[in-house]
């Protein structure tokens, strides 16, 4: 898994790609908790390049879900593959996590 | 009548000669026995002879040749009467009136109104000086005595009669050894006609691969194997251990196995099998016998063998990973009560596993000094053998006792089956296992390899995703959950594929946990109220077709099962 960073406008968009497994998950939380903690809880999060994601992946997403709206900040997930999106499907995630076709849409749905 | 002393003594020698010639014939002991007292009658022109007998065991003279008595059996013992005391004295005995002599004991001649005037006795001694029994003549004819010429015609008769019985009682001997190798062959020969040799019996299915040997002891034993198959894929075996040795032994094995194949062809598992071959052993078991069988029914497709046991040594699995006997299902052995109740355990051989029966013969082989080989010495010598072929192992165990032994005699017979599960016949499978660390730095190296494994067999993406994904949430469960220490474990994985299905199997040594007995989760909960975990299992079961689990030696055993979705 590998994670990048890009900032538009002044929204932060994290690029999370490659696998993320229970071996991986923990780096991502270390990320969005340091996010967190630098106050920064307005993200969009590219999973385009995701190719797969497990429970540990889905509950880093959750926590940091939970943690962000804690924060009155939000996190968008935009652009999953459908195997990937899947996953969210089947354990409901789909409906409590927010989630955009594209980041143009995401960036539309966090400014407005 | 009267004969002159030449006349007599050439009639003695001719009758001499005779009784020599007669004696020289006769081989049986008992033949022998009405020779001799009806020759020396006539030669001594008596009117009647009798032979004693020495039993060394009673010190006792004892007869059942005389024919004229009534008596079936006299016994005499040693120092009574005129027989006892020339037994004892070892000197004849020459009485001219019986009545006037006080040695004489009238009892017999008033129990069978016979009158005994003039008697003639003699010991018979044999090679190594050793006291044979006694000759006696009774009533010298025409009224006469029994003179010098008498005895040394008797003394010189004698010396015949005891080379003949000596010569009668070595035959009789050898005749009882050989009438008992006859029978213990015979045993032998009713054993092994019962057992099927040639191997491979099978050799068009390549599922498994099965052998077995009985070395019978010189005394046979009574052991027992079989095997056959009940329908195409489901393979039948036993093997079992009679109580008793010998001809009966050999026969009670005879008839448990001839019902046991009866029994066991109409199908029904090996539990229900043992206890109608129970009932049927009990049924007429006057000779108290009874015999140990362990049996099997294999389903060749899966490896799962389904057995029950009634009194008999428990098989080792030998495995890749470990050696262990299948867990006991009680039962007594067969033959004790119509009663007995017989349970089912189950198996799962994995590709490779050898399913290894036996017979005490091969835990209580003793060496010179009385030790066994025990059970210990059973499974190092298996355990150096995994892998190989089930003849490997099957002669590998034999000649290991044989070495332990060393010569000393085999008391019992030696009885090992042995079955390699090779797996399904249908050579489009393909098989991949893996061996890992409890450890979450393991998990790329499980998605490699299955993602290799995929693309060797043109799996669609969409199916290795859920192959993946499975596997991750119950590896990282097992890591997560399954040991309580901080040692390193193992967790075996095994995937196989056969068009169109992948099987997935998920092994472990920690403590026992159902995945099948996790609640679904409530995925309809708004964010804050979701709790964390729970969702691998979910997963999984959404992911896969079927979920199966299994706790086996100590072991928890899952194994899934999918197909390709969608186009």
């Amino acid at each position: 898994m590998e994670i990048t960073e890009e900032r538009r406008m002044n929204m932060l968009i994290l690029r999370v790609m490659g696998k993320l497994d229970a071996s991986t998950a923990r780096d991502l939380e270390g990320k969005f908790l340091d996010l967190a903690a630098a106050g920064q809880v307005d993200l969009v999060v590219d999973l385009a390049q995701l190719d797969y994601v497990s429970s540990a992946g889905l509950h880093v997403f959750h926590l940091a879900a939970k943690r962000m709206a804690e924060a009155k900040g939000n996190i968008i997930l935009c652009a999953p593959k459908p195997t990937v999106k899947q996953v969210f499907d089947i354990t409901g995630f789909s409906s409590i996590l927010n989630f955009a076709a594209s980041i143009e849409d995401a960036i539309r749905l966090a400014s407005g | 009548m009267t004969f002159s002393h030449d006349q007599r003594q050439a009639r003695n020698l001719s009758a001499l000669l005779m009784v020599s010639k007669a004696l020289a014939t006769e081989i049986r002991l008992d033949d022998l026995l009405h020779v001799i007292v009806e020759q020396a009658a006539e030669v001594l022109d008596a009117d009647r002879a009798t032979l004693f007998l020495y039993d060394p065991d009673r010190n006792e003279l004892w007869s059942k040749a005389a024919p004229k008595l009534e008596l079936k059996e006299i016994r005499i013992p040693l120092g009574v009467g005129i027989a006892g005391i020339v037994a004892k004295t070892r000197t004849p005995i020459n009485i001219a009136d019986a009545y006037a002599d006080v040695r004489f004991h009238p009892d017999f001649d008033r129990e069978t109104g016979y009158r005994t005037r003039s008697i003639l006795c003699m010991p018979l001694i044999g090679t190594g000086d050793q006291l044979i029994g006694v000759i006696e003549v009774m009533n010298k004819k025409y009224q006469a005595v029994f003179d010098e010429a008498d005895e040394s015609l008797l003394s010189g008769l004698s010396a015949h009669i005891t080379v003949a019985l000596e010569r009668a009682r070595l035959v009789q001997a050898y005749v009882e050894k050989e009438r008992m190798e006859e029978a213990l062959k015979l045993a032998h020969e009713i054993q092994m006609s019962m057992v099927p040799k040639i191997f491979p019996p099978f050799p068009h299915r390549s599922e498994f691969d099965i052998f077995a040997v009985l070395v019978p002891a010189k005394e046979v034993g009574g052991d027992l194997y079989d095997f056959f198959f009940v329908d195409e894929n489901h393979l039948c075996f036993a093997v079992g251990d009679v109580s008793d040795k010998g001809v009966p032994a050999s026969l009670f094995m005879a008839v448990t196995k001839t019902l046991f194949k009866a029994i066991a062809v109409n199908g029904g598992g090996p539990a229900e099998i043992l206890a109608r071959l129970n009932r049927e052993v009990c049924r007429d078991n006057e000779a108290c016998m009874f015999v140990t069988v362990f049996c099997g029914v294999l389903d060749v497709r899966s490896g799962r063998v389904d057995y029950s046991n009634a009194g008999h040594n428990l098989p080792y699995i030998l495995s890749q990973r470990d050696l262990a006997p299948v867990p006991n299902t009680g039962g007594m052995a067969l033959g004790v009560s119509e009663e007995a109740i017989f349970r089912g355990g189950q198996h799962w051989l994995r590709p490779g596993d050898q399913l290894v029966l036996y017979t005490d013969g091969v835990t209580e082989a003793m060496d010179k000094e009385d030790q066994l080989f025990a059970e210990t010495r059973l499974e190092s010598t298996l355990q150096a053998m995994q892998g190989r072929s089930s003849k490997e192992i099957v002669e590998g165990v034999v000649e290991a006792v044989r070495r332990f032994s060393a010569g000393a005699p085999q008391s019992d017979d030696i009885t090992l089956l042995a079955i390699a599960y090779r797996g399904s016949q249908d050579n489009a499978r393909s098989h991949l296992s893996l061996s890992l660390r409890n450890h979450l730095a393991e998990l790329p190296r499980v998605s490699q390899a299955v993602t290799e494994f995929a693309e060797k067999h043109g799996l669609a993406p969409e199916f290795v995703y859920r192959a993946n994904l499975a596997l991750e949430e119950l590896i990282t469960n097992t890591i997560s959950y399954a040991f309580k220490d901080n040692a390193e474990h193992k967790i075996f994985v095994r995937l196989s594929w056969q068009d169109p299905r992948l099987e997935l199997q998920i092994e472990d040594a920690g403590v026992p946990f159902n995945p099948l007995e996790v609640p679904p989760p409530d995925i309809e909960k708004p964010l804050k109220e979701r709790p964390a975990g729970g969702l691998g299992i979910h997963l999984v079961r959404k992911m896969m077709d079927e979920m199966e689990y299994r706790r086996e030696n100590h072991r928890n055993i899952v194994i899934l099962r999918a197909k390709p979705r969608g186009g």
